[in-house]
């Protein structure tokens, strides 16, 4: 029984510490879906703001510290461009979470299964005993 | 709205324990600071942009070769010359910048503005939402403390 036990014990232990790094794979999954909605929101913006110019208006992009000079053309296909990049970059990690969050909930259950298993040997011993 | 009302829905708020009533009551006062916090970096932008509304008035005003200090770096200055009073540049966001006139830039704060105002209504309802949740959460915490003090009173008589 006590083989039993310590076995149970160490994979417990083990699927625990791989739960925890699911746990802290999802917390940065998270971070990075908030920054990417923030940019996806910020280039919204300027596309609508760049919309609303007139074809002649002198459009800069800062690049290093340098105001360079661009067309309104060249600079409404770069804004669209980078949504587009954002938007599959945010789908790529829609389906990381989803899939953390599936695998998170396998090992809850595994561990949740391995516990009772622990509990019920624990308690067919005890009732050994008492016979 | 509907989200809250489903949690009503799906948990009943007098099926809970008072431990768990204390609980969600904890988070949800946690969500307030923050949105309220949240609220407060709203009013500051605003303040800046209608900041920057007025100097664009000003500006306007301005008459040309009007003389004044650059700064280049955050305590060296250079004296300079106003060549042209109407021509500004926005920062439009996502490093793209604009050479556009001062009504145009007016404009452009204003519509900022606008955005900043549906922001904050759309985050002032939310915020309210969430404390009149918190006020039926300790409306129902005060039942749970009557009851107990309910029950407290019986047994006493009982022993009498």
């Amino acid at each position: 029984m006590a083989e039993q036990v310590q076995m149970l014990q160490s994979k417990i232990e083990e699927e625990s510490k791989l739960l925890q790094t699911l746990q802290r794979e999802m917390q940065k999954y998270v971070e990075g879906r908030q920054k990417l909605i923030e940019q996806s929101h910020e280039n919204e913006m300027v596309k609508k703001e760049l919309d609303l110019l007139e074809p002649e208006a002198k459009v800069y992009k800062l690049i290093a510290s340098v105001l360079v000079s661009q067309t309104l053309q060249e600079s409404k296909e770069n804004v669209s461009k980078r949504l587009d990049f954002i938007g599959k970059e945010f789908k790529k990690v829609e389906d990381l979470i989803k899939e953390n969050t599936n695998k998170q909930i396998a090992k809850k259950t595994s561990i949740q299964k391995m516990q009772e298993q622990l509990y019920q040997i624990v308690q067919a011993y005890q009732q050994s005993l008492n016979k | 709205m509907s989200q809250q009302q489903e949690e009503q829905k799906a948990i009943p708020l007098d099926k809970l324990t008072p431990q768990q009533l204390l609980q969600i009551k904890k988070q949800i006062e946690e969500e307030v600071q923050q949105l309220s916090q949240s609220l407060s970096q709203f009013r500051i932008a605003n303040a800046k942009y209608e900041e920057s509304k007025v100097i664009l008035k000003r500006l306007d005003q301005t008459p040309k070769d009007n003389d004044l200090l650059v700064p280049i770096t955050a305590s060296l200055y250079v004296p300079g010359r106003l060549i042209n009073p109407q021509s500004i540049m926005i920062d439009y966001g996502t490093g793209y910048f604009v050479e556009r006139n001062t009504e145009q830039g007016s404009h452009f704060c204003d519509r900022k503005l606008q955005l900043l105002k549906e922001s904050q209504d759309k985050l002032s309802n939310i915020i309210n939402q969430k404390k009149q949740f918190m006020d039926k959460l300790n409306i129902e915490l005060q039942k749970r403390v009557m009851q107990v003090q309910q029950i407290q009173q019986q047994q006493q008589q009982q022993k009498k």
